[in-house]
């Protein structure tokens, strides 16, 4: 499959994230051989009903990669066991300053909804 | 791939090229168990017909002759890897560095060498309840 621009879905463009699917394992944060993922989160206590006891789930705060020292082997994107990273053929998306490059949930999530 | 005595590399490769395999593709090193090792290839255009080859460097000596008088391909190829590996090519004239401003430092593709920008940033996915290590890092790696 190809998008408008003739280059292939799956092209190593950009990678796009789905916050809602993550659960700060730390797997692509501590698999990256560039060291240019990072996260934070923090627990919370979650009460089902019929649940004996509250359950502790993690909750994500920050996300971000820097695209700067990015290289683009997907290994993060292979990694995730919840298939929260997919790439993007997005690629244009070039910065004009220091730290441009370094893009955060919104940004990371805003790509899954590009054609 | 074949491995090659490091005494008959250069003689290997004449033979290749008398025998058609005038294309030098590439060479570079590998750090096989903390030994290097020197790869190279060439093709014969004419059949389409390829050869890998390879040699271990003796860790003492560090040294491999070099093919750029047989391939004048050869010659960026090695100052590559002469750069990135610090395997001192006998007969290489030309020891400019060409990715690196000095050859001073250590050779940066071994696996014992630690990048600077490694012991500047701190690794972000280091537990909070626990040290680990990160991959590929050597253990005495030091964090500044």
């Amino acid at each position: 499959m190809t998008n408008p621009s003739g280059i292939p879905a799956q092209a190593h463009g950009v990678i796009a994230l789905t916050a809602s699917a993550c659960t700060s394992c730390m797997i692509c944060v501590r698999e990256c051989p560039a060291w240019c993922i990072e996260l934070e989160s923090h627990d919370e206590e979650v009460t089902e009903p019929g649940a004996r006891r509250p359950r502790t789930v993690s909750v994500l705060d920050t996300f971000t990669i820097d695209f700067g020292l990015c290289m683009y082997c997907g290994i993060c994107v292979d990694v995730c066991p919840f298939d929260a990273l997919e790439w993007h053929s997005e690629f244009d998306y070039a910065a004009g300053s220091p730290g441009g490059l370094i893009q955060g949930i919104n940004e990371l999530e805003s790509w899954q909804s590009k054609p | 791939m074949r491995n090659i005595d490091t005494a008959l590399w250069a003689d290997e490769f004449r033979e290749l090229l008398a025998r058609g395999f005038y294309f030098f593709d590439f060479l570079t090193a590998y750090e096989r168990d903390s030994q290097l090792e020197v790869i190279a290839r060439v093709v014969n255009p004419e059949n389409k017909q390829s050869q890998l080859l390879a040699t271990m460097i003796d860790p003492k000596l560090g040294e491999v002759t070099s093919l750029a008088s047989i391939y004048l391909g050869a010659v960026w190829h090695e100052r590559e890897t002469a750069e990135m590996f610090g395997i001192y090519f006998v007969g290489l004239v030309d020891d400019r560095p060409l990715l690196r401003r000095s050859l001073l430092g250590a050779p940066p593709m071994l696996k014992s060498t630690v990048l600077a920008a490694r012991m500047l940033k701190p690794w972000p996915g280091q537990p909070s309840h626990r040290k680990q290590q990160p991959i590929g890092v050597v253990e005495d790696w030091l964090q500044l």
